[in-house]
């Protein structure tokens, strides 16, 4: 899982992490990310998450919400605390329709929450946007 | 030596690997991550008795404990020829337990410490000396790697656990994607329902119940009057009830008044009163048109561990309530367009009643008898309404009758007759090209001809006359001989259904003539009375007097 992910020209474009309990979401998410050439880890809970993302930090971490052992929330403001990943932008996945609070946004590194069901390419194209990169999404769209 | 081979890697983890070890020879124990025994060796015989004995399961506890403090735990030495190899039982990185699997060598067999273990637990060391002499095989040199080699069997084994935790994860997902496609595909299909509103609600709301883990799923709808027709107030449910018929309205209504048309509610069992019982939400999603709410979609008791409404749930009434909006909006227009479409042929053939007084109204009493007839007579909703249109637009060729013949005081010479005579195939000409007509033209064309094929214009009879147009000429005769001639008072009603009954087989339909004693002439003698009032204001009291035109086929009162 840790090989190094590259893109259609080679090059690496950024370390993820992507943390859920429910494995079909990790691993279409990862899926969907490795082949648009990022290097990604899972986790299936928040203290796994939190211990992939402290011994190596990632560009940006994906997590679900509701976990068992330690919350996606909760993760994300353990890692906002950490001076390795204070820096680390999240993706929050909910299956339930209430949004976050205020304090919760503040507390945490959290841009985006996005409800499930979603669509991996909706997923890919956030990602490249936070993250600053040419999304491949766009790029196929104009070219279609 | 014939390799034995062990279960299925299908069957528990755990299983799996006592089978195997049991095939080695080798002793196992099972640990909870806590430390507690599940499950120890389950040898028969003396050596079991051994396995089992106080000292030894003492022995064993004890490693175990002190693995438990550690990340790595080692392979320990417990006698000359006892080695127990910890074995870590692991979901993804997390410990679950541990196994301590014990592998003897024959060193052990005449050890002091077999001795010792057996004389204290009351065991005849001779008897288990014997028994061991089949498993004590393993050399201490060899140990090692039998470590190794389990610990590599289990971290496989996990691997296949976990992974097959996945497939069922990944299947279960898929079923449902599978079912909510479906749902989506089978609500997108029936959008061509704009006739028929009601058959979409009832069908989205059953799909819905179905597809998602909703004991029951209803959509009610506001007292909005502006709906497609027959929807404002209703209330359609799928499933299991949750409470009485109107406790569920009431609610309902109560909900309705405080929903947002663009989001969905979530109500806590606190707040869903009986919509629902112990933890259950209940979820209440708003159909609105032009920003209004007009309906909104219930589903309560979900079903399952999770009594929470989930954003996928929100997600899929979310696009029923947005399909539901578009069927609304078309039967609106279709609604709309399907009024303005018969007004327009009512204003046309009003007009051409109107040039006589006397037929003032005549349609549209002709259309309303005709459905009545047809609905006595068995026949299904639309093609009631499609001979009630027919009624509508059945003189509409008299259009093409000179109005001085149409409306002359004085007698009808042949020629003048002649003339009205064609007013059926005029009808048919002017109709002919309107498309979706074609099912109309033969209550046109052919609602003078009679039964016994004396009519006109083709004089055909029997069944060979379209049903249509032998409804339309029995209700035609009717309201001729109900209504005032200047030749003649309105006939009473009695005497005019002696004259149906009497030409029942020559004029007209016999069967027709009986299905036409079940029709209730309420309805009749009101639009009779509102055309009399019409008629005279419209007038200014002028009457057009106009002498008794035909021979003896006119009685019965052929309205031409």
């Amino acid at each position: 899982m840790n090989e190094q992910q590259t893109n259609d020209s080679g090059t690496l474009v950024g370390r993820l992490i992507v943390v859920d309990d429910e494995m079909h979401i990790v691993h279409v998410l990862a899926l969907k990310l490795r082949n648009a050439g990022y290097e990604v880890r899972t986790a299936a809970d928040g203290e796994e998450g939190f211990e992939l993302a402290t011994q190596n930090p990632p560009d940006l971490i994906i997590t679900d919400l509701q976990m068992p052992f330690l919350s996606g929330l909760e993760m994300c403001a353990k890692l906002r605390n950490h001076p390795s990943t204070s820096k680390v932008p999240a993706i929050m996945l909910t299956a339930r329709g209430h949004a976050l609070s205020r304090t919760d946004l503040d507390t945490t590194n959290i841009r985006l929450v996005l409800s499930k069901p979603f669509s991996p390419r909706q997923v890919l194209e956030e990602v490249e946007r936070i993250l600053g990169r040419p999304s491949a999404g766009a790029l196929s769209k104009e070219a279609a | 030596m014939t390799p034995e081979r062990s279960q299925s890697v299908s069957a528990p983890a755990h299983l799996l690997l006592q089978d195997r070890c049991r095939l080695m020879g080798i002793a196992l124990w099972r640990f909870d991550a806590d430390g507690a025994r599940l499950s120890g060796p389950d040898e028969a015989g003396e050596l079991g008795m051994w396995l089992r004995s106080p000292p030894v399961e003492r022995l064993v506890a004890e490693t175990i404990r002190a693995w438990r403090l550690i990340d790595v735990p080692a392979l320990v030495r417990l006698a000359d020829g006892f080695s127990l190899i910890p074995i870590v039982e692991s979901q993804r990185r997390r410990r679950r337990g541990f196994f301590a699997a014990a592998a003897f060598g024959p060193e052990l067999i005449a050890s002091g410490f077999l001795a010792g273990t057996c004389s204290e637990s009351g065991l005849d060391a001779g008897r288990v000396q014997e028994a061991l002499r089949a498993c004590a095989v393993f050399p201490t040199s060899v140990v090692e790697r039998i470590a190794l080699c389990l610990s590599w069997s289990q971290a496989d084994l996990d691997t296949i656990a976990q992974d097959q935790a996945s497939i069922a994860d990944f299947s279960r997902k898929l079923a449902e994607t599978y079912e909510e496609i479906t749902l989506l595909q089978k609500l997108g299909r029936s959008m061509n329902q704009v006739a028929q509103p009601r058959k979409f609600v009832a069908l989205a709301c059953d799909e819905l119940q179905k597809t998602l883990p909703f004991e029951w799923v209803a959509v009610r709808f506001t007292a909005e009057r502006r709906l497609a027709r027959g929807m404002s107030g209703r209330l359609h449910i799928s499933g299991e009830a949750p409470c009485s018929h109107p406790d569920l309205e009431a609610q309902t209504t109560r909900l309705l008044a405080g929903l947002s048309p663009v989001e969905a509610m979530v109500l806590a069992p606190e707040h869903r009163g009986t919509l629902g019982r112990g933890t259950s939400q209940l979820l209440v999603h708003p159909v609105a048109r032009e920003g209004q709410v007009v309906a909104a979609i219930f589903a309560g008791n979900k079903r399952g561990d999770d009594p929470h409404v989930s954003s996928t749930d929100i997600k899929l009434f979310e696009a029923a309530a947005a399909y539901l909006t578009i069927l609304l909006d078309n039967s609106i227009l279709y609604d709309d367009q399907q009024l303005m479409f018969i007004g327009t042929l009512e204003a046309l053939t009003s007009s051409i009643d109107a040039k006589d007084p006397y037929t003032c109204g005549h349609s549209e009493r002709v259309a309303e008898l005709a459905a009545a007839l047809a609905t006595a007579h068995g026949l299904d909703d639309e093609s009631v309404e499609r001979i009630r249109l027919a009624g509508v637009i059945h003189d509409v060729g008299k259009i093409g009758v000179p109005e001085a013949v149409l409306c002359k005081t004085g007698r009808l010479t042949e020629a003048e007759f002649a003339l009205i005579k064609q007013h059926p195939e005029i009808g048919f000409q002017i109709l002919k090209d309107i498309p979706h007509f074609e099912d109309l033209l033969p209550g046109v064309l052919y609602h003078h001809e009679r039964f016994d094929g004396r009519g006109y214009p083709e004089k055909i009879g029997g069944a060979g006359i379209p049903l249509m147009a032998r409804i339309i000429g029995l209700v035609d005769a009717f309201d001729a001989m109900s209504s005032n001639r200047t030749y003649r008072s309105a006939m009473q009603r009695d005497r005019v259904m002696e004259e149906l009954a009497d030409n029942a087989g020559t004029q007209f339909d016999p069967e027709l003539v009986e299905s036409f004693k079940k029709v209730g002439l309420a309805r009749y003698d009101e639009l009779v009375e509102k055309h009399q009032i019409e008629s005279e204001s419209g007038n200014g009291g002028l009457r057009i007097r106009r002498p008794q035109p035909g021979g003896p086929e006119q009685r019965g009162g052929i309205a031409a």
